[in-house]
């Protein structure tokens, strides 16, 4: 294909959307957005656009944990999400496993163990979908519980990072990515990462990271390597932009009660 | 039958409350709005989305949202279903609205080429009252054209051989699920996503295969925002019936003790600004399923009414209140007043997008 990114990208360093290597797509978030629930979020990132409710910590039904919380995830990607048009059941194996892999993330992400016997309902609404399914997930649940001011010990930030190699030579240098989109996604090899801030001068920490792509783990190529420290970078820079938009809710509450 | 799992159903005293407010007259309406026309303040938006021919999304103040996606899809029209074209033989889709002869035939779309789905999150895709309300929302949208209106489907026609396809679907999001029946919300956020749909134009001309323009400023819009305003998607209006007073856009609490429930859709499918009523249908209302009361003195004789104690109402509505609801829809202007609403906010949005 002539307009690919690895064919073009070695001559320009610029994306087909015109970002360098490190740059995030357009990140707009906001807080609050359904007054009638306990938390709620609404994110875009680029094109992808997530709503999130959280209700919770309620009574639990049916199982019940002695000792913690339990998380439960409701992820729903609207029919006319994609470019083309096409609705997705409950069944969708591809929406289980993000649903599991959401609830198990903030399962052991937040302090569960401060409300036993009780249940945490997120419910994510997918509206708009360009690349990015399980990162704007993750980042709109986040905000959606701080929100509800359920206690967690930073934001869990998510992002993903891909990997450019030339086709024509695979011992080349390896170009990361950052923050891939729907058609970056299509054609290169990319992997989901989210991470906890460490707090001062502490590293932050991997809490999910999911990839399913091919992808050479040996460590002279250092591809693996690449993506990693890329996204970890880029979830800080996510992280940075929604304690942003939690502080200034914040201050919008308190000048609201003065 | 709404469904109450997702909220705390109300007792027998709170339903006998409710009753005897909203059966004075004038009815005492629980959130103190003065008239029984009167209706909840909405917010809208539409364009939100990117990748769709038209959306709308539109809130209430209890937290209910319906977010609406319209995409189109050209089709191959069925080889054995023929569209019926004029007996000149040429496609005159721009006569859209226009009335013709009735001699003359005119070419005819199919209902098939309008699809709505409805998603509520946490209710199963066969749940009977969704798919109940999904047809409830699509039967006005897909009535059969007269001589004198033009339906939706018909007005997707591209030649004898290739039509659009419509798709509505619509996401709600809703605390107490369908326990405040969201029909209203979702027929406003389905009125407004299909005005603010846009066909791309098509650089085919005849009976070729269709090819669309890349340019989307040189779309159009799938009902057509001209001066006089031609025809307008319908809006469903939800109407309760308590005693003898008929009471416009319910809440849940005047829901829950109705004694019956109806929905009127109205629409405006010509030119001459003249709105009709397409479909009238009666919806069970959750007060037939609840317990009745016990009054304090005890037991009393069967059938005997004790003013206060609650008693679910049976039977249906009388024929003369049906009319009475009709005719205040149609000739006492609620039906011009909510689609006057709806063209004012359009109108407010397309100067705040021009501006």
């Amino acid at each position: 294909m002539p307009l690919d990114t690895i064919s073009t990208y070695s001559h320009t360093l610029l994306r087909q959307d015109g970002r360098r290597w490190n740059e995030l797509r357009r990140i707009t978030a906001s807080i609050s957005t359904q007054p009638s629930s306990d938390g709620s979020s609404m994110l875009t990132m680029g094109n992808t656009v997530v709503l999130c409710t959280v209700t919770g910590p309620r009574e639990g039904r049916g199982q019940r944990d002695n000792n913690n919380a339990i998380v439960e995830t409701d992820l729903n990607v609207a029919p006319f999400a994609s470019i083309e048009r096409r609705r997705r059941t409950r069944t969708d194996k591809q929406i289980q496993e993000l649903q599991s892999t959401i609830s198990s993330s903030f399962q052991s992400h937040l302090f569960t163990y401060l409300y036993p016997r009780s249940l945490i309902t997120i419910s994510l609404h997918v509206l708009s979908l360009d690349g990015g399914l399980l990162v704007a997930c993750l980042n709109a649940a986040s905000l959606a519980l701080v929100d509800a001011g359920v206690p967690m010990p930073s934001i869990l930030a998510a992002v993903s990072s891909g990997i450019i190699v030339p086709t024509d030579d695979s011992k080349a240098k390896v170009e990361p990515v950052l923050d891939l989109n729907n058609a970056e996604e299509q054609e290169l090899a990319y992997l989901t990462l989210a991470t906890v801030s460490g707090g001062e001068k502490q590293e932050d920490k991997v809490s999910v990271l999911m990839m399913d792509s091919r992808v050479e783990i040996a460590a002279s190529t250092g591809k693996v390597e690449a993506m990693l420290a890329t996204g970890v970078d880029g979830c800080k820079e996510v992280r940075r932009k929604m304690e942003d938009v939690v502080k200034k809710h914040g201050a919008k509450v308190m000048m609201s009660r003065r | 039958m709404p469904s109450l799992t997702n909220s705390l159903p109300f007792s027998p005293a709170e339903l006998a409350y409710l009753h005897t407010s909203l059966s004075s007259i004038p009815p005492l309406r629980p959130d103190a709005r003065p008239l029984s026309t009167d209706f909840r303040a909405l917010r809208a938006e539409t364009g939100v989305l990117p990748a769709v021919n038209g959306s709308a999304h539109v809130g209430f103040s209890d937290g209910r949202e319906a977010i609406v996606g319209v995409k189109l899809e050209v089709e191959k029209t069925v080889a054995g279903n023929r569209v019926t074209q004029s007996e000149d033989g040429a496609m005159d889709i721009d006569a859209d609205g226009q009335s013709r002869d009735s001699g003359e035939k005119r070419a005819k779309g199919k209902p098939e080429w309008v699809s709505l789905t409805l998603t509520l999150p946490g209710l199963r895709d066969d749940d009977p009252n969704l798919v109940f309300l999904e047809e409830m929302l699509r039967e006005p949208l897909a009535l059969s054209s007269s001589t004198t209106a033009t339906s939706l489907q018909d007005s997707l026609i591209i030649n004898s051989r290739w039509h659009w396809h419509v798709y509505i679907d619509v996401l709600l999001i809703s605390p107490n699920g369908l326990a405040s029946y969201p029909l209203p919300l979702l027929s406003m956020a389905t009125h407004l996503a299909l005005r603010d749909t846009r066909i791309p134009k098509l650089k085919s001309e005849g009976e070729e295969d269709p090819i669309a323009d890349d340019d989307w400023m040189a779309s159009t819009y799938l009902y057509q925002r001209t001066t006089p305003p031609g025809a307008k998607p319908p809006v469903t209006l939800l109407i309760v019936v308590v005693g003898e007073n008929i009471i416009f856009d319910p809440s849940r609490e005047e829901l829950a003790a109705a004694d019956s429930v109806i929905a009127v859709s109205v629409g405006n499918t010509s030119t001459d600004g003249e709105l009709r009523l397409l479909a009238t249908r009666m919806i069970d209302t959750p007060a037939r399923d609840t317990m009745k009361g016990v009054p304090l003195s005890g037991e009393t004789q069967e059938g005997v009414d004790v003013p206060g104690v609650w008693r679910p109402r049976i039977g249906g509505v009388k024929r003369t209140l049906l009319k009475k609801v009709v005719n205040t829809v149609l000739a006492g202007g609620i039906a011009r007043e909510v689609m006057s609403g709806l063209d004012g906010f359009l109108s407010a949005e397309t100067s705040a997008s021009m501006g």
